[in-house]
């Protein structure tokens, strides 16, 4: 439960992991937090004045000012809370915020001396930023509502403590994440594996994994780890 | 079918209003929580809890904003009849007084097994009062549509507040049933 309490709290604690770099910034996205900051706060304390005040206004200001606390307020909070939510859900802290194990793997993607491909990846820039998501969600509108929907099914069988260990991948690792980047590049066309065997790569009969992995380095995982 | 302003309690006063407010305060909590610093657990929270909460709170306030115009837009229900409807029969508790628009009706009264025409009324004309000043809250006559008719019906509740409010409007009542009582007994 402390953990739980301690998340459940967490804008008590207001600490950013890792700090972005000037060009990291998004402008839009950091005016949409404030706003949504903002409209959240306002509609807080616009409650409070009115629990305390409604009987002593005006049958139309009071109106007014339900149609702004308890309509407007709350559908910007929701549309511009969930821009800036799903925004932030792609950056690598919020992946470690709920998958508390894969901790190793992030520590082993920044290790300058690693060979996996996660550390190659990170360490060329060749994923510069949001490292997690860009190889494990589909681009386009569904491939991230699909890897929320997962990701909601999980933090429910957490909770829940209904799930098997040891854990396992939803699915095995799709090459259409590798290729998605990869196919269209001159590298990739240069090898005579993949320009003969294309066709079982993009089936996924032969995993890109199978020739190049592992992608993370290995991890052993123990039954305490699941906070069981 | 219009409702009845008459008696009507202030908007503040609604106790939905307060689920509005409690609704709100979560969601908003959820939302700062998860703004503030979005981690899993905040942004599921908000996602889970936080939105539903604030849009029960936005569409629960449409619905009572909307109730409260047409509150205070309307004071009567608009009733229509086909032709040869019974609107109430002799006997039946009345719960409301029928003001004619449109159309005429028949009122009758069965004595003995036998049925009477008491009058035929018509536009501008009213119906159903003598309950409230002369019976135990029944009906003294029945009352059946000649033609296709469009009522305005006014509650017993707001009826009788009515007639304490305006005094001019209870006289004015009072005369007339005493009349159709000195015409047709009660």
């Amino acid at each position: 439960m402390s953990d739980v309490a301690a998340w459940l709290f967490c804008f008590l604690t207001p600490v950013q992991p890792v700090a972005p770099l000037p060009y990291e910034i998004d402008p839009v996205l950091v005016w949409l937090q404030r706003l949504s900051l903002g409209s959240a706060l306002a509609g807080i304390l616009l409650g409070l004045f009115l629990a305390v005040a409604r009987r002593r206004l005006g049958e139309t200001s009071l109106k007014w000012l339900c149609m702004g606390q308890f309509v407007l307020l709350p559908l910007l909070v929701i549309g511009m809370g969930n821009i800036v939510g799903l925004q932030q859900a792609k950056k690598v802290e919020f992946c470690q915020s709920c998958h508390l194990t894969m901790g190793f793997f992030v520590e082993d993607m920044e290790d300058s001396s690693s060979q996996s491909l996660a550390a190659q990846h990170f360490r060329n820039r060749w994923s510069p930023e949001d490292q997690c998501y860009a190889c494990h969600a589909s681009y386009g509108l569904f491939g991230d509502v699909r890897a929320k929907w997962k990701g909601l099914q999980d933090f429910l069988k957490y909770y829940a403590r209904t799930y098997e260990l040891p854990v396992q991948m939803h699915a095995p690792y799709r090459n259409a994440e590798c290729l998605k980047c990869h196919e269209r590049t001159p590298k990739f066309a240069e090898s005579e594996y993949h320009v003969e065997g294309l066709a079982e790569i993009r089936s996924g009969a032969l995993g890109c994994l199978e020739c190049h992995g592992p992608a993370h380095a290995e991890q052993v995982i123990s039954e305490n780890a699941h906070g069981r | 079918m219009k409702t009845l302003t008459v008696g009507k309690k202030p908007f503040a006063a609604n106790p939905w209003l307060r689920l509005c407010q409690v609704a709100a305060l979560l969601g908003f909590l959820f939302a700062l929580n998860s703004m503030w610093h979005t981690t899993g657990l905040s942004f599921t929270l908000f996602v889970v809890l936080g939105m539903p909460a604030l849009l029960l709170s936005a569409v629960l306030t449409v619905l009572l904003l909307i109730d409260d115009l047409r509150k205070r837009y309307s004071l009567f229900d608009l009733e229509q009849y086909e032709p040869g409807e019974m609107i109430f029969r002799q006997g039946e508790l009345a719960d409301r007084v029928y003001f004619i628009q449109k159309g005429e009706v028949e009122v009758t009264r069965t004595a003995e097994g036998k049925e009477t025409v008491l009058a035929r009324l018509g536009p501008g004309e009213f119906f159903g009062e003598m309950a409230f000043f002369v019976s135990d809250g029944r009906r003294t006559a029945s009352v059946r549509t000649s033609t296709a008719v469009e009522l305005l019906a006014l509650g017993k509740e707001n009826f009788t507040r009515l007639l304490g409010a305006v005094p001019a409007v209870e006289k004015e009542f009072s005369l007339k049933a005493a009349e159709r009582i000195k015409r047709h007994g009660r």
